[in-house]
């Protein structure tokens, strides 16, 4: 359903994407890479927050920049998310209604379902200062639910939260990877690795692998000789990237 | 004093601000008089009591915004070496003010004698003044309304409402012992902002986070 | 509607916003208490609206510039630009909100400054529409746009700048302190200490260009009924500019490509539109300190200029008629035809203010070379044609006209005037009143939206008639009475019963004098009340009396009109003897009637001649200064100058009691002293004084 095209990103004389490929569908994607990878600048690219030197990013085949209906259909956490203090969680989530255009009959229903989807429903007539750092980002992933998008860019998700909302989190993602794409970019594995079917792993701009989850195990046993217990993602992830250190 | 000295590097070239004032436009200031007379002492007073203590919170004020603003306000209101750091930054930046104004004194000195009541005026209104804007940002979590007060008073006080009980300035010819009475109850004013602002310091990271 | 709701809740909640701003709202309830009172003290509404309302509007602008920045940023201080910005048009969105919160926000003061005008223009009880539509002007101006304009900039520098807190502060301090007069002293520093004029200028460019309120925050000058206060187009040009601009500014925060780019090229042709439309002002009231100001700009234009003096000069022609057209927008553009009695001479002098810039000269024939020097035109032979035309246009500091109000005195060369005669008498320190001796024939046509009052007969600002001088006066004024033109606004007008004491008076002290030729008849001339501040920076034509009006802006008493009318008369030329002459007019004005002086005892006469003649003996303490004084000499100088002054003020004060009030000679004194001060003697009048009270007291 989303595509990126060869796809390059440069600031100033840095080159940080270096003809990007990927291409979509319904599901949820782990995105992983080490710091300075390029995770954020590809979530960027695809939230169309920036435009690419080169390539393109494609939604329902046709270019985001030209379609009108792709911000409508995005939902979108960025890895440092805040919120207007003095506003309650309830009124917050209705400003961001307001701005993704969802009508007013259907607000209520959507914050109520979203807040919920994240664990949040008491704390809706709270200032958003009184909420904790997981807390927030727990609503920024409410916020992002809002309006139901065909596709979910989410950039470090889980940081902050503590484990039982991480795993409220996986079972939540898990349901809603059923009818769209969910990017899932985090440092964190163990979540990739549970709610992830396909993974794909940039480093220093360029796509390493891209591929169902199986495949970059198999990769820890091709490239490691990995012997003993089934590997994990992790060490799929760390043949692949050692190889390239 | 390493970090006042990084502190003021931080503001880069904002730091310059007061010395270009006291070294600059003070001094050409005064000497802008009617053509073919000499400078006035008058004058010189006036303007020394018009810009001086205006821009005497400028660096206190830009650093207490690190405090209340900054992304990395947490880091410093944590690891402040004492609940009186900001307190004794303040004494230090005004020391440090009073010294650069003193060498433009010295310059004033040559062309009208003797002018050090004026110096002790001015010295004992830029401390009202950093009193009043540490007291104010500690009070208001904030330092952009002191910032505004700070020089709202200046031109009020100075440019309009000349007569008035809240007036810290005073129009004349400093030109003996009688004219330090008034500075003296602004230095006393002073230390009662100082103190106020101390006792909100104390209780900073309490209020602030 | 939902994203503004939020906006306005995030302000009302914040304290560190909602606090001061109530606390705002408050201080301008207790300024309008405050203006109230000041008005029902003083009676002069435009003084209590500028020392209350007007000056502190700075403050008020930059609250607001605090209110639109902290409202903007805290989207980027709580790192929410990046995802808002995900959405269709969500920054626009998010930014809309801010603003038009910010509007309602400025609405409400705005509003109460509105109505409380609306309150004084009923409480101040003079029914005169212009009033009221300037104190609503007023409120859009300085109360509204202002405001608005500050919360604009507020929001576009948190656009722009974000968190730069610095810079913010920076800008924030630099304009508060452009708009007040802290900017004075540095800004005369290019001229006194660099003696560049260019830079000045340039300095006071920039300073008006951000100058949404003039009269600013320690301003002394005062607000003069006849204009009110500043509001000439270029004013809102500014003001809307200043709304407009930073608009853009973080509009174009709000889209990419393309759209980005036009919004860019907008704010630069905005910029540019604006730019230009301010160089090209005109004639705009500047009461300060800058060199082109009202108050200085001329005395400082003939002091760096040589001396010329046109006393008793003889031009060799009349001006028999002028046939003008005037058009009175940003400036005054003119067309003026002018007939000459004698055309047949080698050449012609004109006078004509150095404001204006002569465009050309032209007779029937086609254009004539002309020489510019100042204030004179030089030109040929006519080639046979008794008609010039000059085209024109320009303004003068103080007497201005442009779209808000217009004083053009009949005295005053703005237009030509046949031969070479000063403008500015440096001694005095004044304007020359220059009239020629005969009377020409005027036609004129004014185009310009105010309703213009002219000497001559006439309406719908087309004039016709016969006059020594021709006198335009247009804005808050009005024919107050028949044949009387003044300030409605203002308290102290003139009336038919104050002309009539007024010539009363002078025709009793003419007479006392003996000099019936010089009795004039004030009350078969039209009166035209001048505005106070025509004596800001002249001494000499407080009043001026042409063959069919008189320009006066003294005070409406009939006993003040008298006074000012004398003086006028008395000594043209002289400078001295400043105190005696004004006590020798009180004295011949008020005949035998009982005077304060008379309260007090009579004047030791030994005394009074002793003092005298220590005077005459004393040297003038201005002559005897020079650079290389020691110290005893400068002790000394200081001694003399005070008893100079002693002796200055009280010698004056008893002489003239004496010899015009307690001697048995005063009728003989009172025409002895009328002779001489309208005389052109440069005797100075002490010893004159002395030798009469010697005389009278014997040996």
């Amino acid at each position: 359903m989303i595509a990126v095209r060869d796809l390059c990103k440069r600031f100033g004389r840095k080159e940080v994407l270096h003809s990007i490929s990927l291409s979509l569908g319904n599901g949820c994607y782990g995105l992983l890479g080490a710091n300075g990878a390029g995770k954020t600048t590809l979530i960027r690219c695809m939230a169309g927050l920036f435009e690419p030197q080169k390539g393109e990013v494609l939604y329902a085949n046709r270019p985001i920049h030209k379609l009108k209906g792709f911000q409508r259909d995005l939902g979108y956490l960025p890895q440092v998310f805040g919120m207007l203090p003095e506003l309650t969680l309830y009124e917050m989530m209705d400003y961001m209604c307001s701005l993704k255009g969802i009508p007013r009959s259907q607000c209520a229903g959507e914050i109520a379902k979203a807040l919920e989807f994240v664990n949040l429903e008491e704390r809706a007539g709270e200032r958003v200062r009184t909420l904790s750092g997981g807390m927030v980002r727990r609503a920024g992933i409410a916020q992002a639910i809002l309006g139901d998008p065909k596709v979910l860019l989410l950039d470090e998700p889980t940081a902050g939260l503590d484990p039982s909302e991480r795993a409220r989190f996986r079972n939540g993602v898990r349901e809603l990877k059923r009818d769209r794409t969910v990017l899932l970019s985090t440092h964190i594995v163990e979540d990739v690795d549970a709610c992830c079917d396909n993974v794909i792993v940039i480093h220093g701009g360029r796509i390493l692998f891209s591929g169902p989850s199986d495949e970059l195990r198999e990769v820890a046993v091709r490239r490691a000789g990995h012997k003993g217990e089934k590997p994990t993602l992790e060490d799929g992830y760390l043949s692949l990237t050692q190889g390239i250190a | 004093m390493r970090r006042l000295y990084l502190e003021l590097k931080n503001q880069r070239l904002y730091v310059f601000v007061p010395p270009f004032v006291l070294f600059a436009l003070l001094p050409l200031s005064v000497l802008a008089g009617p053509q073919g007379t000499d400078p006035s002492f008058l004058l010189c007073g006036t303007l020394s009591q018009l810009f001086i203590p205006s821009f005497a919170a400028w660096w206190p004020l830009f650093i207490l915004k690190e405090y209340h603003s900054s992304p990395a306000r947490e880091l410093l209101v944590v690891h402040r070496s004492s609940r009186a750091e900001l307190f004794s930054r303040m004494m230090a930046l005004w020391a440090l003010y009073i010294l650069l104004v003193a060498v433009v004194f010295v310059y004033f000195a040559s062309l009208f004698g003797f002018v050090w009541y004026l110096f002790a005026a001015v010295a004992a209104q830029s401390m009202f003044m950093i009193a009043l804007g540490y007291s104010l940002s500690l009070l208001l979590q904030n330092t952009f309304i002191p910032l505004i007060v700070n020089f709202a008073y200046s031109s009020i006080f100075m440019l309009a409402v000349l007569d008035s009980p809240l007036n810290i300035f005073t129009i004349g010819t400093f030109s003996d012992a009688g004219s330090l009475v008034k500075p003296a109850t602004v230095a006393a004013v002073a230390i009662v902002l100082l103190l106020a602002g101390y006792q909100a310091e104390r209780r900073l990271y309490r209020r602030s986070m | 509607m939902r994203l503004y709701k939020r906006s306005l809740s995030v302000f009302l909640r914040d304290r560190k916003l909602s606090i001061p701003y109530y606390a705002v709202l408050a201080l301008i309830v207790a300024m309008s208490v405050y203006c109230l009172g000041s008005y029902s003290r003083s009676g002069d509404v435009f003084s209590a609206i500028k020392w209350w309302l007007a000056r502190p509007t700075i403050l008020i602008m930059t609250f607001f510039i605090y209110c639109g920045y902290e409202l903007t940023v805290r989207m980027h201080d709580n790192n929410m630009v990046e995802y808002v910005r995900a959405h269709t048009r969500g920054l626009l969105k998010a930014y809309s909100a801010v603003l038009f919160s910010l509007l309602t926000i400025v609405a409400v003061p705005s509003s109460m400054f509105f109505a409380f005008f609306l309150f004084l223009y009923h409480r101040v009880g003079v029914s005169y529409a212009p009033f009221l539509v300037h104190l609503v002007k007023l409120s859009v101006l300085y109360f509204g746009l202002s405001p608005a304009a500050g919360a604009m900039l507020g929001m576009a520098m948190a656009a722009r700048l974000r968190s730069n807190r610095l810079a913010v502060y920076s800008l924030t301090t630099g304009f508060m302190l452009l708009n007040t007069t802290f900017t004075d002293v540095p800004f005369r520093v290019p001229y006194l200490v660099f003696n560049s004029y260019l830079v000045e200028r340039a300095l006071y460019y920039i300073k008006d260009f951000l100058t949404l309120v003039p009269h600013q925050l320690g301003s002394h000058f005062a607000i003069y009924p006849i204009y009110g206060f500043p509001m000439e187009p270029v004013r809102w040009v500014v003001a809307v500019f200043w709304v407009l601009f930073p608009l853009t500014l973080v509009l174009v925060e709000c889209f990419t490509r393309k759209t980005k780019r036009a919004l860019l090229v907008a704010s630069a042709l905005l910029l540019l539109l604006s730019v230009g439309l301010f160089s090209v002002r005109g004639s705009v009231l500047a009461m300060d300190m800058r060199n082109d100001s009202y108050p200085y700009a001329d005395p400082i234009y003939y002091m760096d200029r040589p001396r010329q003096d046109y006393r008793g000069y003889e031009a060799g022609f009349a001006i028999e008629a002028y046939r003008m057209d005037l058009t009175v927008s940003n400036e005054l553009h003119a067309r003026v035809e002018v007939t000459v009695d004698n055309p047949g001479r080698e050449g012609y002098e004109f006078t004509l203010y150095h404001g204006y810039i002569l465009e050309s000269v032209r007779t029937e024939r086609g254009e004539i070379p002309f020489t510019r020097e100042g204030d004179y035109v030089s030109l040929g032979g006519l080639n046979g044609s008794d008609t010039l035309v000059f085209t024109y246009y320009g303004k003068s500091p103080k007497f201005y006209a442009n779209a808000q109000a217009i004083t053009l005195p009949g005295h005053f060369a703005y237009y030509p005037k046949a031969g070479r005669s000063n403008i500015w008498d440096l001694d005095r320190y004044g304007y020359v009143v220059n009239l020629p001796p005969s009377e020409s024939v005027y036609t004129v046509e004014v185009r310009s939206g105010l309703e213009v009052f002219c000497n001559l007969p006439g309406g719908d600002n087309e004039f016709h008639g016969r006059s020594n001088g021709l006198s335009l006066f247009a804005g808050m004024y009005e024919e107050v009475a028949h044949g009387i033109y003044a300030e409605p606004v203002r308290r102290d007008q003139p009336t038919r019963e104050s002309i009539l004491e007024a010539e009363r008076i002078l025709t009793d002290a003419f007479l006392r004098v003996g000099h019936p030729d010089m009795v004039i008849a004030l009350s078969d001339k039209r009166f035209f009340q001048a505005p106070e501040s025509f004596a800001l920076n002249s001494n000499t034509d407080k009043t001026v009396i042409m063959s069919d009006h008189i320009v006066s802006s003294s005070s409406a008493s009939g006993q003040g009109l008298a006074n000012s009318i004398m003086t006028s008369i008395v000594r043209p030329w002289s400078s001295g003897g400043y105190w005696f002459r004004s006590h020798y007019i009180d004295y011949l004005l008020r005949g035998q009637e009982e005077t304060s002086q008379a309260a007090q005892s009579e004047v030791d006469t030994s005394l009074l001649l002793r003092e005298m003649e220590e005077w005459l003996l004393l040297p003038d303490p201005g002559a005897s200064f020079h650079d290389n004084m020691t110290e005893e000499e400068r002790v000394a100088l200081a001694t003399a100058q005070r008893r100079w002054g002693e002796l200055e003020r009280a010698v004056s004060e008893k002489a003239a009691k004496y010899l015009f009030y307690e001697s048995a000679r005063k009728q003989a004194n009172l025409r002895f002293f009328f002779d001489y001060f309208t005389s052109e003697s440069t005797d100075d009048w002490l010893p004159l004084a002395t030798a009469r009270v010697r005389e009278e007291l014997g040996p």
